[in-house]
């Protein structure tokens, strides 16, 4: 698996061994993404999360 | 030394955010990131990037933003009609809200500082000529009758 990602001073990010120089607005449009896509991933996570504790607390109860 | 990518693309299967490096060729490198670790990763990339932008960054202290109307006495004010509500009760305890008024303003006009202002009834006084901000009893009443 390649290593987590790095961002480097001079606006590069280092991914697995591959350096990708960045634009300013290509960063902040890369910064974006990944908020949005953590955002989306823990609003499902914290919805499945509690999805399964209503069905333990139904089987408790049942 | 890092190989050069052409770009670098996020993707989003649902379940796991992929950070990938595509080179000119085609060639891809996908790393997996933590919901927790892409924000990290977010920031990182905006405090880099901001120094990129050659722009000054205008802080409100420097660069304090106009206002269009408005009241430019409001925190003043707002300091004074604090200061009137708490003096309020020590000159005219349990009197109606236009005798406090009445008695306020007429004690404010009467007031001359003191050097050593010991009770709390002149130190308020005192605090409230200091504002600066002329106030009468009508204004007064307004005041106690938003309390």
């Amino acid at each position: 698996m390649p290593s987590d990602p790095v961002v480097t001073t001079d606006l590069s990010v280092r991914i697995g061994g591959r350096k990708v120089a960045l634009s300013p607005s290509a960063a902040f449009t890369l910064a974006e993404q990944l908020i949005r896509g953590a955002t989306r991933a823990i609003i499902v996570e914290e919805a499945d999360r509690a999805a399964v504790l209503d069905t333990v607390r139904a089987a408790e109860r049942a | 030394m890092a190989d050069p990518a052409a770009r670098a693309v996020v993707s989003d299967d649902g379940s796991t955010i992929w950070l990938t490096a595509y080179t000119a060729a085609g060639e891809a490198v996908p790393v997996a990131l933590q919901p927790a670790r892409a924000v990290a990763l977010a920031g990182e990339l905006i405090e880099a990037a901001v120094p990129k932008l050659n722009v000054t960054e205008k802080s409100s202290v420097a660069c304090p933003v106009k206002t269009r109307g408005g009241d430019p006495y409001s925190d003043q004010r707002r300091t004074r009609d604090a200061k009137i509500r708490t003096l309020a009760p020590l000159v005219a305890p349990g009197k109606s809200i236009e005798q406090q008024a009445r008695d306020i303003a007429g004690r404010l006009a009467r007031y001359r500082p003191m050097p050593d202002e010991a009770s709390p009834e002149r130190r308020l006084m005192q605090e409230i000529v200091e504002v600066g901000l002329p106030v009468g009893a009508d204004r007064i009443r307004k005041i106690l009758g938003e309390q």
